[in-house]
């Protein structure tokens, strides 16, 4: 029973610590998206001392996607260092043989209140994959586009061949952003079930409690 | 960390099992000393847990009804675990 108990936490430990690697390595994409509109067009614009609108467009485009990125980058954070405080306490009582009934239960209410704690920022972090998702697969089809017009007008292979890994690496990481909420849906729903059943507990813990 | 004011009881009753001081209570259980002691004060009154003397310094210990409501917690808190599905990628 208490095998099973560590192995079930450490499998679910494991698989949210796995799933918010991924989630940063998007979230670095959408960073450096946001660096790739910001960056060029700032520098174009200071250089010829001239502002385009498709310029100004594409400065906040870049600016929003960047500040997003950022704030999706500290959510992922939180949810990694909570993971991997779980993780080393696990460990560490693997180690020093404490992993009795008490130590398993311990572990098993820092996850419920980190669950607890962290519903809001998961949630928020469900919502800007999505936005992310979107962004990237605009960002796929414009380079889609530019890669057709590249050939109808006989641009170089090389800056053709460009465009064409530039749409597959914003196609699969708008893939990736689609799943990644996916499972941290998955994730919501199978701990806000525990939530609920925790929440009719109470009502036992309160008659052991003796409170009327 | 967000807990109910159930986890926290149980905390406290668990560590409190070998008597320990308020400070390390509060230290060990992440709680400031207004809710610390609002919380000790309320195990107190209902029997959970008792003031000890050890080299004159007052301890607290949690007693055979805590053990109860300990025991009451882990298996709850465990078949609520452990009858929910896994969660994986």
């Amino acid at each position: 029973m208490t095998t099973n108990t560590t192995q079930k936490l450490q499998n679910e430990l494991n698989s949210l610590q796995g799933l918010s690697i991924i989630n940063i390595v998007c979230n670095s994409l959408a960073l450096a998206l946001g660096i790739y509109f910001l960056m060029p067009n700032l520098i174009s614009m200071a250089t010829t001392q001239s502002i385009q609108l498709n310029q100004i467009g594409l400065v906040i485009l870049g600016l929003v996607a960047f500040m997003v990125a950022i704030r999706w980058l500290v959510s992922s954070a939180k949810i990694i260092d909570v993971t991997s405080k779980l993780t080393t306490s696990i460990s560490r009582h693997k180690k020093s043989k404490t992993l009795d009934d008490e130590a398993l239960t311990g572990l098993i209410v820092k996850m419920t209140a980190a669950y607890r704690e962290n519903k809001p920022t998961l949630k928020l972090m469900m919502t800007i994959s999505k936005i992310a998702g979107v962004c990237f697969a605009i960002a796929a089809f414009l380079a889609l586009a530019t890669a057709l017009t590249g050939i109808a007008s006989n641009m170089p292979v090389w800056s053709t061949l460009i465009q064409f890994s530039n749409m597959a690496i914003s196609f699969a990481t708008a893939a990736a952003c689609f799943i990644i909420p996916h499972f941290f849906g998955k994730y919501s729903l199978i701990w806000d079930e525990r939530l609920k059943e925790t929440a009719k507990a109470e009502i036992e813990l309160e008659k052991h409690l003796g409170v009327d | 960390m967000k807990r109910t004011h159930y986890e926290i009881f149980w905390e406290i009753l668990t560590f409190c099992k070998t008597p320990k001081s308020f400070t390390s209570i509060i230290n060990r259980c992440n709680l400031n000393s207004k809710i610390g002691k609002t919380h000790i004060d309320f195990l107190k009154k209902r029997r959970f847990l008792v003031e000890v003397e050890n080299d004159g310094m007052t301890l607290l210990k949690s007693t055979e009804q805590a053990s109860q409501y300990i025991a009451f917690f882990n298996k709850t808190y465990r078949e609520l675990f452990d009858d929910s599905p896994e969660f994986r990628l």
